[in-house]
């Protein structure tokens, strides 16, 4: 089961076959729930979201078509979610638990630890300062190591708007974050 | 300076390993000259850094059991859902159903009237037809059947027994 392809662990799946669902939930639970926390930073809210993509896969298991390969398919799902969630956050005003436990955590670290930990929090807070687009890019294609015509595929957009997009992300970045 | 923007959108993908190898050489060998694309390269080195130190975040452990959690919870809900609204529907349906039953009750009496009074009508229309149906041999000693007693009521006025008239004033006169 382990060695076997998303898309044939799926069609296992829509044939009844709940283990096949459970190896899908286990190779995809990592990446996305990293995803969604880099995006949201906030690590329950973004467990919530996962759940709910696989939950609606299980009740519905033909809802994903075969028409692109599951991992573009299950991003691309992931990022809509989050992209939700940012505009009802904005909608209700509400802030992010994950910024305001590493400012607590901050203060009671030792010496070692708290360069470390004011190098997360200034990172997690100057990626939430670049706009959305180019937040999802980068995030998707440093830490995740996508291909741009993954994330091409992923986002819908052109390669060459995906290469722009990691550009800006990364001036932006630098003229947040590094003092000349 | 035509040189240097062209390099500098290239330095992304020569720090991220890339490029191929003749344009790596063209990166390199421009950084070897200019200064500020030197600089830019080290900025974003140290960036990169930075996102580093923002490390893997684990999945909380028991995710899977929470999903299977989740999902006989919301089982459960529907089954309660799915049992209101039939036990809602039922209390609608003989209610409905009631209803119907008196109105087809209505229906069959209005029709078995109807169907008697036309019946009735269709009966006393012409009595020719009915002494016709019914042949009365006077002759015969036999015991007056209640058709026949009928029959004789509305069959030819020389048959019928003579009954002899009460005059009303001479009742009053001769009481």
């Amino acid at each position: 089961m382990k060695s076997l392809p998303d898309e044939k662990l799926l069609s296992l799946f829509q044939a009844g076959n709940v283990d096949a669902f459970e190896e899908i939930y286990h190779r995809y639970s990592g990446p996305l729930v990293n995803f969604m926390v880099r995006m949201l930073n906030d690590q329950q809210r973004a467990e919530d979201i996962f759940q709910d993509i696989f939950i609606k896969l299980l009740e519905q298991p033909n809802i994903y078509q075969n028409r692109a390969r599951f991992k573009i398919w299950v991003y691309r799902v992931a990022v809509n979610r989050c992209l939700n969630e940012i505009r009802n956050r904005k909608k209700r005003n509400v802030k992010p638990q994950q910024v305001t436990e590493a400012l607590q955590m901050n203060q009671k670290a030792s010496n070692s630890q708290f360069s470390q930990i004011e190098l997360k929090i200034e990172i997690q807070q100057a990626v939430k300062l670049i706009p959305f687009e180019q937040q999802t890019v980068l995030i998707l294609k440093y830490y995740h190591k996508l291909t741009y015509p993954e994330i091409s595929q992923i986002i819908k957009c052109p390669v060459g708007t995906i290469k722009s997009r990691m550009h800006y992300a990364i001036q932006n970045l630098r003229e947040l974050l590094i003092q000349e | 300076m035509k040189n240097c923007e062209i390099i500098q959108k290239l330095l992304i993908p020569f720090t991220l390993n890339e490029l191929n190898e003749a344009e790596t050489k063209v990166v390199k060998e421009h950084l070897e000259t200019c200064l500020d694309c030197s600089r830019i390269l080290s900025q974003q080195q140290q960036l990169f850094k930075q996102l580093d130190s923002w490390g893997d975040i684990e999945p909380s452990i028991d995710l899977y059991n929470q999903l299977k959690r989740k999902v006989e919870l919301k089982k459960k809900h529907l089954i309660q859902k799915i049992l209101v609204q039939f036990i809602a529907l039922k209390h609608y349906m003989t209610v409905r159903r009631t209803i119907l039953g008196i109105a087809l009750i209505g229906l069959i009496c209005l029709f078995t009237y109807t169907f008697d009074v036309i019946h009735r009508e269709a009966n006393f229309e012409s009595p020719d037809d009915l002494s016709k149906i019914a042949v009365i041999d006077t002759n015969k000693n036999t015991m007056p059947t209640l058709i026949d007693s009928i029959l004789s009521f509305s069959s030819a006025p020389a048959k019928q027994t003579k009954v002899t008239p009460i005059s009303v004033t001479s009742s009053i006169e001769n009481p």
